[in-house]
């Protein structure tokens, strides 16, 4: 059974919930490390060392990705007996933030080793910020988006259904890597305002997950679908004719 | 008083001596005589619908079809206008029906002005195919299979690509499994106790897009008819135009087919059946940031609707001649069910229940592992998880008018494959449980395509023939026998595949 409309909200909520929860301890460093972590983020974002920031880079990821995860998450739910659903998802999980770990690993090694030769300046962040335009117009990018809406079979019974929530989450974080790397390493090109960067890629990976998959080719995207959520339900919220006939 | 009638294509024998098709057949002409690129022609119609122009690698690409007709595949309109107007099909969607209305009603606009241009009648409507009426209607209209007009003319309506259930250009409705049974349901969206999940009209679809199931009136008539009268050519080497959502509209058959689904909804409503009343639905998905609902009213003036600007023939323009639908099929009813059980039914007990109950479901069983379906068929056994069976059994022995004992459904996920033109017969303990036709599943198999080459899902309901095993005491297995066999001969290079079969059962957990 699927496109039970309840479970997908209870789902959203969840994972908006630990997203914000994660942006609290990104802002604030208000957890059991909390001193460490907030600076751990700005070493992050500073580029230092991979071995001090991983931790940092986990709560990021929680951060921006969980609530591109309703879909994926819906899929696991629906398709594993109820008993073992919590197990499924967290396999999943773990699968999925596993990959972006090792990802995270790699991009803040070649980081430190970049630190080494190459000083932090405006020309870093903006030849980072063109490359970003280019990756995020390009084809290859619409088909990570595009794998990332395929959801595929999961074995139901024993090992077979957890190495399907595994197998399937590390699917899923890779073509998630693959349509997000560039987004996800902007913000720490940046000299300041790295949260709000951080934000606005929040903003834009959401609503790109929340598109249709597309012909693979070069397009500028945007957060044009959650916008235009936004501006629909306002809409519909303050009693205004939606559309003309 | 409605401007337009629209009445049944099979009136005067469903032949030219029927004006509405003699002028619909040059109504059609003239569209066909329109560049691609020119948003009143017929095959930019079609393209709205959905189209497989760049589509290089062969047949279902537009380059590709046999003539009669010649589709064009340039001059391309503009980029924008591609992104406005193509491919706005729904499916699998509770919007199913209200975009087809407009996207009928559009069409219907173009004829009409081509067809007063030729000095027709400015009353013209589209006819509608009954294939559920009495005597011959279940087989095509005579005027769709001939070649030439009463003036000797070639026929717009002719096909070459339409091959029929058969494959042998006799082109009708199989009736059984083609029936009304979906017009038993009185819920749009959800389930009840007359009505299975998804509902009448298709299930609910909000920001996340995911290939769903089709509604109950989509799977039935609508999805098999498609098949029916697409059929796959004789070599088995092509699906006709019908059998496939991106080439279907290209079809004439096709807007006489969703008149039918269009009169089959309207009467629905006119039984007393609501519509959602949601603002979700009325407003469609652009009030979910998704495309508008957009079609070229003659002289390519576009028209932006919403299902709320077509949720009601009153405030439309034309009626049906007819607005009744032949009963072909029966379900169970929830007395019989219950009386079947065991259970003593109390006078005097409301039966309908008109609200969704459908609010949780739970997998009982599985085939773990994919499973490839060629021409032979496939044979699995699908185990079911003890603990859930002897749930769902409980219901069945503590049924009563209170506890409404489980609903049931069989699941077929991820199918994919490339030839839509095949149905899936699907026997369960060697009981038959239905037939799904794949309409759709070529697109849903395709990486970039809209379900992102997840497939399509199907399911049949086998509520029945678990009541049945209940009654014979034979529900104490652990695994179900499940044969899938293909309604045709599947060719070597065009295999399906079944991702997972599973067993969902729906009701008090």
């Amino acid at each position: 059974m699927t496109e039970n409309v309840r479970l997908r909200r209870q789902i959203a909520l969840t994972v908006f919930g630990i997203s914000f929860l994660a942006w609290i301890l990104m802002l604030t460093g208000h957890h059991s490390h909390a001193h460490e972590t907030a600076d751990s983020i700005r070493t992050l974002v500073a580029m230092s060392l991979a071995s001090e920031t991983l931790p940092a880079w986990f709560i990021m990821i929680v951060a921006m990705m969980a609530p591109t995860l309703i879909s994926p998450l819906q899929h696991v739910w629906e398709r594993s007996f109820r008993r073992r659903r919590a197990r499924a998802i967290g396999l999943f999980a773990l699968g999925y933030v596993s990959v972006w770990m090792l990802a995270g690993a790699i991009i803040l090694l070649v980081k430190s080793a970049w630190s080494v030769f190459l000083s932090d300046s405006p020309l870093i962040a903006l030849m980072g910020f063109l490359f970003a335009i280019i990756w995020q117009c390009s084809p290859v990018k619409q088909s990570c988006l595009n794998r990332n809406h395929e959801h595929s079979g999961l074995r139901a019974f024993g090992w077979a259904a957890d190495a399907d929530a595994l197998r399937f989450g590390m699917n899923h974080g890779l073509w998630c890597i693959g349509s997000c790397w560039v987004l996800m390493t902007l913000p720490m090109l940046l000299t300041q305002g790295h949260f709000a960067a951080m934000g606005l890629v929040t903003f834009l990976m959401f609503s790109e997950s929340l598109d249709r998959p597309n012909l693979p080719r070069w397009r500028l995207r945007g957060p044009r679908k959650l916008f235009a959520i936004v501006k629909e339900q306002g809409r519909t919220i303050f009693g205004q004719r939606v559309t003309s006939f | 008083m409605a401007n337009y009638t629209r009445s049944n294509a099979w009136n005067k024998g469903g032949t030219f001596a029927n004006d509405d098709l003699l002028w619909y057949a040059k109504g059609v002409g003239i569209m066909q005589s329109r560049a691609l690129n020119d948003p009143n022609s017929w095959w930019f119609f079609a393209a709205i619908h959905g189209e497989k122009i760049s589509f290089t690698s062969g047949y279902p690409g537009w380059g590709f079809i046999p003539p009669v007709p010649i589709v064009p595949t340039s001059p391309l309109p503009p980029e924008s206008d591609r992104e406005i107007y193509w491919n706005q099909c729904q499916h699998r969607s509770w919007f199913f029906l209200p975009w087809h209305r407009g996207y009928l009603i559009a069409l219907e606009m173009q004829v009409r002005e081509a067809i007063i241009g030729l000095g027709g009648p400015a009353t013209w409507a589209l006819p509608y195919w009954d294939y559920l009426g009495p005597g011959d209607e279940y087989r095509i209209p005579p005027a769709f299979v001939q070649q030439k007009l009463p003036d000797g003319s070639a026929n717009p309506l002719y096909v070459t690509a339409r091959y029929g259930p058969r494959s042998d250009g006799n082109i009708f409705v199989s009736i059984p499994p083609v029936s009304s049974v979906s017009m038993s349901n009185d819920i749009y969206t959800g389930s009840n106790l007359n009505t299975p999940w998804p509902g009448f009209g298709g299930p609910r679809t909000e920001f996340w897009h995911s290939g769903g199931l089709s509604g109950n009136l989509e799977e039935n008539p609508h999805n098999h008819v498609h098949v029916d009268v697409g059929g796959s050519s004789p070599d088995g080497r092509i699906g006709g135009l019908m059998s496939n959502p991106d080439l279907a509209a290209l079809d004439p058959i096709f807007y006489l087919h969703h008149c039918n689904i269009d009169r089959m909804w309207a009467v629905w409503n006119a039984d007393g059946n609501a519509n959602p009343t949601s603002s979700s639905w009325l407003a469609g998905p652009a009030g979910m940031g998704e495309r508008k609902f957009i079609m070229p009213k003659p002289g390519a003036v576009p028209w932006v609707y919403t299902p709320a600007d077509v949720n009601s023939l009153d405030t439309l323009d034309y009626i049906y001649e007819s607005a009744t639908v032949q009963v072909t099929a029966i379900r169970r009813t929830f007395s019989k069910r219950m009386k079947q059980l065991g259970v003593a039914m109390p006078e005097g007990v409301p039966m309908a229940i008109v609200e969704d109950i459908h609010n949780t479901s739970e997998l009982v069983g599985a085939h773990d592992g994919a499973l490839r379906i060629d021409s032979s068929g496939v044979r699995a056994s699908v185990k079911l998880d003890n603990q859930v069976r002897n749930k769902m059994v409980s219901t069945l022995v503590t049924a009563s008018v209170i506890n409404v004992p489980d609903r049931v459904y069989l699941q077929l996920e991820n199918v994919r494959g490339t030839r839509d033109a095949n149905k899936l017969n699907i026997y369960v303990n060697g009981i038959a449980a239905g037939c799904v036709p794949l309409f759709g599943m070529h697109q849903a198999s395709l990486k970039d395509g809209e379900h992102g080459g997840s497939g399509l899902m199907l399911q049949v309901e086998i509520t029945d023939i678990i009541d049945t095993l209940h009654m014979e005491n034979a529900l104490d297995s652990d695994s179900l026998d499940v044969r899938i066999i293909p309604d045709r001969s599947i060719p070597k290079d065009s295999e399906i595949s079944v991702g997972r079969i599973s067993i969902y059962r729906e009701g008090r957990m």
